[in-house]
């Protein structure tokens, strides 16, 4: 009886780990055509010209909300005040921080409290003051009570001003024309509602004058790792999505969206810890039931960097919180799952979300058990079980490889050929032990999803270093970019 | 932001993986499903694993031997582009200023030219105009460049395609705009929009020539006929410039003018400034979309003039039912006669939207000394909260107010 179970259930685990790597190389091949073969072309550097000298933009309103960022939202303000895009605004929301975070942005900024007259469109926690820039006419700071960063955000969209809105992490860093780059897009569709941009580690690049000037491999493996996962996830997973206009995450780190639009769908939503994913969810959920045309997309083009953790306290965290964020988003629209009303999104995206993501540390640790069960009861040959995990190992480096291989067409890329093979070693490296300890974590957070609902944890930062930043000074900080998943 | 050159192997590379993989795992899962019960150790499935490891690890190899490669040898070729570039874009300068007769030293003596050539060639024609642009134009036709070029835009693979269209768009060549216009049609989107794009560019700088058959009528014809999104015939007609007046002329002069395109046509008149137009534009005021009659309004915002037989339906529209219309009048009739319009917007001081408050006052602010000291007015003693706020805020912004008077008067501590 058990014999025939396992047997089966080793049957489930081949057909998923097949079905998964299928896809991993379908998404890299719809990632490689769809970023360099059209984005690489259409959106070059002298088109980009043509629309700035032509004005042909929608202003925006950059929302970044706070909680005890001391260090680093000087560093992180002055990086976007820095942005080359015609008109924006700056509203920083303070949210019930208890550090120095208002002082520090006070001082730097010549901050001058007055009075605002705000719309109410979405709640928001009690806002104590409003301060505009003396220096900086286009930076609005809220100090708001305490109500999380989604209840941020929405305090946010009640300031903006503007058409478009992009919400970023305090502790990351957009490139240049990362905001020109998004906001063509919402020009030339009308029915665009989100973008998503790309994330890259920081950790270990040069950064002058609040930009990324050269990227470098940092020391630690640890941070090595994750400059594979994000490849992974942005280069093709989200591209291949994208495609299949069926993009469900657009990172919290940095996403533009059309405000009219998300106010329809009601805000952000507050008491979840993926209201980044939640919104797009939402956003799907929102504009297929009404019938209403619209897009949301990828574009690899807006890059944003953003720290990523050094040590693996900060990392557990992070990817609990993460995983805990994938389960509620599903959970809160499960409605959603295999209903045919949502379309690709209901039949296609939300299932592999559940199936692929949202179960698969569970099935990957459950898959590590049974070849250790089966050689010790013997119906599985010690070979074949190498065998297999070589394979595993195998295809792991694979879709590590076709992600970072797209990195190589980047210009700014990480320069040195030691780096390639650097990178190279890390697809190896991160199946010793790495995957094995987040593949755990991630089921832990499985476990702990109904105990923790809406919990982020003590998050722990350094900052974003406003001057240039020696090759191997990564520091440990944790980023508030959405789960990774492919 | 992104190297042009491998990609295209690199997709052949990634589409051979993706093929590969899926007969190998669904060799392998067919050999499973289809083993005996307590076969799954056999030799046969073991065999076709032991394969599939075999085989992926050869893919693997390939590929990281490609990206090794790929590095190695664009870092080099950056290298080398970046100082050919420089010599080029030295020589190109050289004949369009000495014309004809070849300067000394890196003559283009091959046929084709080498494409760091092209590109410089390219780069210098955004910016060179007139005899000097026709002189680097007619040495590119010499090499059959622009053959080239419109050879792979009409028949090439997308990637190929792509670049060849923005070579044309860059070398604004008159010969290239139908096969250009021929391209609107293109099944695909992105080779839609980008050979609108170049299309514009090229009209923009060839001589208006009227009549139904000229260049500027077939290409009114083709923005018409073509599925492209209205922010990309709005991006066309701007790069159109000096030579898009005419143009939206005759497109807001047609009575069957879609309504898109209509709006299209109001939006670039705005954003161009073209002040001889705002007759024309202030025509769709009182049409029935109220799209149109919100960018009539932002179009004559945006020119700063409203005609005089435009202002009666324009301070009407203040009044509008629909709330974004009313924000745009209200910002339009800042450029009104003062009297009639303070009266059109004080009242909208207590809209229910908090746009059209924003927009009277800051168009009340605009409006002289006689509306900054109606909005002082509405600061200091309108009857309504949130006309009050509105009010300081805009006197804020403006630096009428300064934030520790502001405090005083709306009580902040």
């Amino acid at each position: 009886m058990w014999r025939t179970l396992l047997n089966g259930y080793q049957y489930v685990l081949l057909i998923y780990f097949s079905s998964l790597n299928v896809l991993y190389a379908l998404f890299s091949c719809i990632g490689l055509r769809a970023i360099v073969v059209v984005f690489a072309r259409e959106f070059s550097q002298g088109s980009l010209r043509d629309l700035l000298e032509r004005d042909v933009y929608k202003p925006v309103s950059i929302l970044v909300p706070a909680h005890n960022e001391e260090v680093s939202i000087v560093g992180s303000v002055q990086s976007l005040l820095a942005l080359q895009f015609p008109e924006f605004e700056i509203v920083v929301v303070s949210d019930g921080s208890e550090d120095e975070t208002m002082a520090r942005l006070i001082e730097a900024f010549a901050l001058a409290e007055q009075p605002w007259a705000t719309r109410q469109d979405l709640p928001s926690a009690h806002v104590r003051r409003t301060f505009r820039s003396l220096t900086h006419p286009n930076l609005i700071v809220v100090d708001k009570e305490r109500g999380g960063k989604a209840d941020s955000l929405n305090a946010g969209l009640n300031m903006a001003r503007y058409p478009l809105f992009a919400a970023v992490d305090a502790d990351s860093m957009l490139d240049g024309e990362a905001i020109l780059r998004a906001s063509r897009l919402f020009v030339e569709d009308e029915t665009l509602v989100g973008v998503g941009g790309t994330i890259r580690p920081l950790n270990a690049a040069v950064v002058s004058e609040g930009r990324v000037a050269e990227a470098r491999i940092p020391k630690k493996w640890l941070e090595r790792f994750q400059i594979l996962e994000y490849a992974r996830a942005f280069f093709t997973g989200r591209a291949g999505w994208s495609h299949f206009k069926s993009l469900l995450i657009i990172s919290g780190a940095f996403g533009l969206f059309r405000r009219t639009a998300v106010l329809e769908a009601g805000g952000f939503r507050v008491g979840t810890v993926a209201e980044d994913m939640e919104l797009v969810v939402r956003l799907h959920k929102h504009f297929l039931k009404a019938g209403k045309p619209y897009n949301i997309r990828f574009t690899p083009d807006p890059i944003c960097w953003s720290e990523v953790p050094s040590d693996l306290g900060t990392l557990r965290r992070q990817r609990n919180r993460w995983h805990r964020g994938l389960w509620e988003t599903l959970w809160l629209h499960k409605d959603m799952l295999f209903n045919p009303r949502y379309r690709r999104l209901g039949l296609v995206a939300v299932p592999y979300f559940w199936i692929f993501e949202a179960l698969a540390p569970v099935v990957e640790i459950s898959g590590y058990l049974l070849v250790g069960v089966g050689i010790f009861a013997g119906f599985l040959s010690p070979r074949f079980a190498i065998l297999f995990v070589v394979l595993a190992v195998l295809y792991g480096m694979l879709a590590s490889q076709l992600a970072a291989g797209i990195e190589t067409f980047l210009s700014n890329r990480y320069p040195r050929l030691r780096d390639r093979a650097v990178l190279f070693l890390a697809a190896f490296l991160e199946f010793v032990g790495y995957r094995q300890f987040l593949a755990f974590e991630r089921t832990v957070a499985t476990v702990q999803v109904p105990f923790k609902r809406g919990q982020w944890g003590k998050m722990h930062r350094k900052g974003i270093r406003g001057s240039t930043q020696p090759p191997d000074a990564a520091d440990p900080a944790e980023q508030e970019a959405t789960p990774a998943g492919v | 932001m992104w190297r042009r050159y491998g990609d295209a192997f690199y997709t052949l590379l990634t589409l051979a993986v993706f093929g590969f993989e899926t007969i190998a795992l669904g060799a392998l899962s067919l050999s499973f499903l289809l083993g005996k019960a307590t076969g799954i150790a056999s030799t046969p499935v073991e065999g076709i694993l032991l394969g599939v490891v075999i085989s992926t690890a050869s893919a693997l190899a390939l590929l990281g031997l490609y990206l090794l490669s790929y590095h190695f040898v664009s870092n080099l070729r950056d290298r080398w582009q970046a100082e050919h570039l420089d010599k080029w874009t030295e020589w190109w300068i050289g004949l369009a200023l000495t014309g004809p007769g070849e300067p000394a030293g890196h003559a283009p003596d091959r046929r084709p030219l080498p494409r760091v050539a092209v590109d410089s060639v390219l780069s210098l024609l955004e910016a060179v105009k007139g005899e000097e642009g026709d002189r680097l134009k007619e040495a590119l036709a010499g090499h059959g460049v622009d053959r080239w070029f419109l050879r792979r835009a009409r028949a090439g693979h997308l990637t190929a395609r792509l670049d060849a269209i923005e070579g044309l768009g860059k070398a604004r060549l008159p010969h290239a705009l139908d096969p250009l216009l021929g391209l609107f049609h293109h099944a695909r989107p992105v080779v839609r929009r980008m050979a609108a794009r170049a299309a514009a560019g090229t009209l923009a700088i060839m001589a208006p020539e009227p009549g139904p058959d000229g260049p500027h009528a077939r290409f009114i014809d083709a923005i018409k006929q073509a599925d492209l999104q209205p922010g990309v015939v709005q991006e066309s007609l701007l790069l159109l410039e000096t030579r898009a007046g005419p143009i939206l002329r005759e497109l807001l002069a047609d009575p069957e003018l879609s309504d898109s395109l209509r709006w299209v046509a109001l939006e670039t008149i705005g954003r161009l400034g073209l002040a001889d137009m705002a007759e024309l534009a202030a025509a769709s005021g009182t049409h029935p979309d109220p799209e149109l009659r919100a960018a009539t309004f932002r179009c004559l915002r945006r020119l700063g003039s409203v005609p005089e037989a435009a202002q009666a339906p324009l301070l009407g529209a203040v009044d509008d039912e629909v709330d974004f219309v009313r924000v745009q009048a209200a910002h339009a009739a800042a450029f009104v006669e003062p009297e009639a319009a303070l009266a059109a917007l004080e009242p909208r001081l207590e809209d229910s939207s908090w746009w059209v408050r924003r927009a009277a006052a800051a168009s009340m602010a605009r409006l002289g000394e006689l509306g900054v000291a109606s909005v002082r007015r509405a600061a200091e003693s309108h009857p309504e909260k949130a006309a009050r706020e509105m009010a300081v805020q805009i006197l804020l912004e403006a630096d009428v107010l300064t934030p520790a008077a502001a405090r005083l008067a709306t009580g902040v501590a």
